[in-house]
């Protein structure tokens, strides 16, 4: 397809964003839920699977959210700490810091806009990036979002989002190559 | 039948021209081409850069009309991939994501010729710390971008690759794309395949933007060659309906002056005849006709309405038209001798402009009298009927003593006034309305265009020479950067580096046994799988053996274009450009550049231009007083008296010291606008100083008086028409000469002889 295709095909897709959207009541409701009860503190565990190592990449640490956008991510261990503020995330760490701008790539503001967007049950800024979908009922609910953007899609193929009621349980992201990271959330500090 | 033998002979003249100009000459709307013909280097690259250079090809766009940042992103996102596919357009940017894919692709293979790598790159410790380095990215909690590379590239060597080539300074990003500090506009750079004054190329590059835009969102544009061509087109508008005015002005003027349709049509013949010679004769002369040629030409030409004017004011009831014009020939033929003489001084100058204009302006005077003396007469009724009113007053004029008091303190003026006389800018040459200036300013401060104006040259026998040369220069540009001297350089070889030192590089690369043991040794305890790094292994071989990119080679990629603009062929050698950013002390510079190793030269190309058009203009004055200098000797050889030549020539170079002073006074810069006027007006200054001091009779004196007035107010009415334009050019030359010849002609009429 050509990219003049893909942005029309991308236009087109926003301009059908309300017809979902009706359909996605449902999601709506749950991320306001989400939202309404997300703790400041949820500590973590996350396993990655890639394709270029033998064992998996495990690491533990704690999400600190403060709404509508800011996000910070302490890895234990590693000393190293990601906070995602505004148009860029702050990587900061053994005395260094660094800013990345977010919209560096298409795919770095996707992948924030995840979980920041939906912790702040933020259905629309959500949906700017991704198609969502809901599956399975509320006590086991499955937040389906696959990228809109192709050039996001060529580094990361979807993020599950899951978990019972009003709170989120576990992070599925599929990266392209296969590899795939699984985030469990163990509720509030 | 012999006597109607000139009028034939003129219809064929005047026919063949006609036809000659009309299919054969080229108009040549090449700025540069009108600049002094340039031999030395920094002169042909100035003439370069501003024709062809990179700076001139640069278009900046902004779309903005909308407070949704997202729609804007898109919208500029839609923009580049249309234009990208427009041949028109060498390069087009929004956003930091410099090369396509596929051109990634074409590179990837040279990444261990085209950055420098470390000693011990492929030691087993070394390898150690990249590898964990990779380890720690992959682990990261964000997506890995370049994790795809990693393979065949663990030390990451392609992303300095990347790095290297990446412009120095970028405006902020919103949603991927470029914006302005305030967020409120999406920007876009963009260069054109077509030179910045190619102004049709840049036109229709103008319009495929506008096209390409999606609706709803507003767009704002400039770049030099943007402005360049807008200004034609405001040039033209304005033009058009400025002279319709000024036509019908001046055919109501002379409809009163002379009540006769007839004459009317036929004061109109001589100009006409001589702009046809002028255009078919330059052409003949130079091969091609200047648009600025054919303007301020035509304009100066506009001495050759008088003269039909003179001999009308002279015709009475009961002489034939050919008497009458036998009478006042001497006075005329002085007075076309004297003007043609003075522009004749310019043909020798060395500025093409100069040069061209003066054959335009001679050839076409010389026709222009031609017409009056042998066809007019043959085409005037025989007894026409001739009212004198009192625009005619007769009557003996004052002493000339005023007049060198008032010369005096003009000249006074002109010499002690602490501003600057002379308008020695480039960039007022070229006639950019004030609020396209603001607008190019705010773009550019907006996307930090680089300021590619200082720059340093480099010459070589060769490509590759000028490329070894460049690598040479890093060491003392940042020792220059260090000592904030400069703010930043961009070298040809940041691009490319030189072919020896691409071998250089692939000699010392491992061989693949050992690069294979110290990876092994490097990747234990560590995750990565045992055979991942095999690519890695193999591209390292392939390396070794890799000829070296040469720049023809790269030509047709979006980083060999970058090259070229900073590289290319000059004589029977190569000049290599190095663009300087944020000059803090250029005599420091000025002082290091003259004793550096290799040898460079430093060029401002701004202070060079100006400099330049400073020439230009002195040039243009040592022409013009050289001219004024023959006028004064033929005068004299004409009029045979030194009281008349002072008479005749006093008015008007006071009248023009006067106008300099006053234009000057009332906040002008004089240009070479100003100065083409003032030609104009000494010639039209003469003519009515000659005419004024012809001795005759009271009836004779009378008529005059009356063909002068009517020259005079036609002629202040109409460049007075042209002075209420908006377009600096214009303005200058329509107050110049309207003062000039309001003066002109009250100062030679208050000294006239009894």
């Amino acid at each position: 397809m050509t990219s003049g295709g893909r942005i029309k095909l991308f236009l087109v897709l926003w301009a059908l964003v309300p017809l979902p959207a009706a359909a996605q009541w449902d999601a709506a409701q749950l991320l306001a839920a989400l939202a309404g009860a997300v703790p400041e503190r949820i500590a973590y565990s996350e396993t990655r699977r890639l394709a270029y190592l033998d064992m998996p990449l495990t690491s533990t640490g704690e999400l600190e959210f403060r709404p509508p956008d800011w996000l910070r991510r302490s890895v234990q261990g590693s000393g190293e700490s990601y906070v995602i503020t505004g148009d860029a995330v702050r990587i900061e760490g053994n005395g260094a810091r660094r800013e990345v701008p977010l919209d560096l790539h298409p795919a770095l503001r996707a992948f924030a806009e995840s979980l920041r967007a939906t912790l702040a049950g933020d259905l629309p800024r959500l949906q700017r990036y991704f198609t969502v979908e809901l599956q399975g009922s509320e006590p086991a609910w499955r937040l389906h979002l696959r990228p809109r953007d192709a050039s996001v899609a060529s580094v990361i193929q979807s993020i599950e989002l899951s978990g019972n009621g009003t709170t989120l349980r576990r992070i599925e992201t599929r990266e392209a190559g296969g590899d795939v990271t699984i985030t469990e959330l163990k509720g509030g500090a | 039948m012999k006597a109607r033998l000139p009028l034939w002979l003129w219809l064929v003249l005047l026919a063949a021209g006609t036809l000659y100009s009309l299919t054969r000459v080229s108009v040549v709307s090449d700025m540069a081409a009108f600049l002094p013909r340039g031999e030395g280097l920094e002169q042909a690259l100035l003439l370069d850069a501003l024709r062809e250079g990179p700076a001139a090809r640069l278009i900046i766009v902004a779309l903005g009309g909308t407070e949704d940042t997202v729609r804007l992103a898109a919208a500029s996102r839609a923009l580049a991939e249309r234009l990208q596919s427009d041949s028109r357009f060498l390069r087009v940017a929004n956003g930091p994501s410099a090369l396509p894919t596929a051109e990634q692709g074409r590179w990837f293979p040279y990444r261990y010729l085209l950055v420098p790598l470390a000693p011990d790159a492929f030691t087993a410790d070394r390898l150690r710390v990249e590898l964990e380095a990779r380890l720690r990215e992959l682990s990261a909690p964000l997506p890995a971008l370049d994790k795809a590379r990693l393979p065949a590239d663990p030390q990451a060597v392609f992303r300095r690759v990347l790095a290297g080539w990446q412009e120095g300074s970028a405006p902020p990003l919103q949603h991927g794309v470029w914006f302005d500090a305030a967020g409120r506009q999406a920007l876009l750079l963009l260069e054109t395949r077509a030179g910045g004054f190619d102004l049709d190329a840049q036109a229709a590059a103008h319009a495929a933007i506008l096209a390409a835009v999606e609706a709803g969102v507003s767009v704002e544009l400039t770049g030099p060659g943007i402005i360049a061509a807008a200004s034609r087109d405001i040039i033209r508008s304005e033009v058009q309906w400025l002279s319709a005015l000024a036509t019908l002005v001046l055919l109501a003027l002379l409809l009163v002056a002379y009540r006769s349709p007839r004459l009317l049509l036929l004061s109109i013949l001589p100009l006409a005849a001589g702009i046809v010679a002028a255009v078919t004769l330059t052409a003949l002369v130079f091969g091609s006709l200047h648009g600025i040629t054919l303007a301020f030409g035509i304009t100066l030409l506009g001495v050759a309405i008088d003269y039909p004017l003179h001999l009308f004011s002279h015709l009475h009831s009961g002489e034939a038209p050919r008497l009458t014009l036998q009478r006042i020939w001497p006075t005329l033929r002085l007075g076309v001798a004297s003007s043609a003489v003075g522009y004749l001084a310019m043909a020798a100058s060395p500025f093409a402009g100069l040069a061209q204009l003066a054959v335009f302006t001679v050839s076409g005077l010389v026709a222009a009298a031609l017409t009056v003396r042998w066809v007019l007469p043959l085409l005037l009724p025989s007894a026409p009927v001739m009212r004198l009113f009192p625009l005619a007053a007769g009557g003996a004029g004052r002493g000339l003593w005023p007049l060198p008091l008032l010369l005096l303190l003009a000249l006074a003026y002109l010499l002690l006034t602490p501003r600057p006389l002379l308008e020695t800018e480039l960039s007022a040459l070229s006639p950019v309305p004030a609020d396209r200036r603001a607008l190019d300013e705010r773009l550019r401060r907006a996307v930090g265009a680089p300021d590619v104006s200082r720059l340093l040259l480099l010459q070589g026998r060769s490509a590759e020479e000028v490329l070894q040369r460049s690598e040479a220069l890093v060491a003392p540009l940042d020792a220059l950067r260090t000592e904030d001297i400069i703010g930043g350089y961009r070298l040809p070889s940041q691009y490319l580096p030189a072919a020896t030192t691409q071998g250089a590089r692939a000699a010392v690369l491992p061989e693949p046994a050992s690069l294979a043991a110290a990876l092994e040794a490097a990747r234990q305890g560590l995750p990565f799988r045992a055979a991942l790094f095999q690519p890695f292994v193999r591209d390292v071989e392939l390396s070794r053996t890799l000829a070296p990119l040469t720049p023809s080679a790269v030509a047709d990629t979006l980083v060999g274009t970058r090259l070229s603009a900073l590289l290319r062929p000059h004589g029977d050698g190569w000049l290599g450009v190095v663009p300087l950013y944020a000059v803090q002390d250029e005599a420091a510079l000025m002082r290091w550049s003259v004793q550096a190793t290799p040898s460079v030269r430093y060029l401002n190309l701004r202070a060079a231009a100006d400099q330049m058009v400073e020439r230009f203009l002195r040039g243009a004055g040592a022409y013009l007083l050289a001219g004024l200098v023959l006028i004064l000797l033929l005068l004299g050889a004409g009029l045979r008296s030194a009281a008349q030549l002072t008479r005749v020539v006093l008015p008007v170079l006071t009248a023009l010291a006067l106008t300099a002073a006053l234009l000057h006074a009332l906040g002008a810069q004089l240009s070479l606008f100003h100065l083409m006027a003032m030609l104009l007006v000494l010639g039209l200054g003469i003519d009515y100083g000659l005419f004024f001091a012809r001795r005759a009779a009271t009836e004779e004196r009378a008529r005059t008086g009356h063909a002068v007035t009517v020259c005079a107010i036609s002629t202040a009415s109409v460049f007075g028409i042209l002075a209420l334009s908006q377009i600096p050019v214009l303005h200058a030359i329509g107050s110049t000469v309207a003062l000039g010849v309001t003066l002109s002609y009250g100062f030679a009429r208050f000294v006239r002889t009894t």
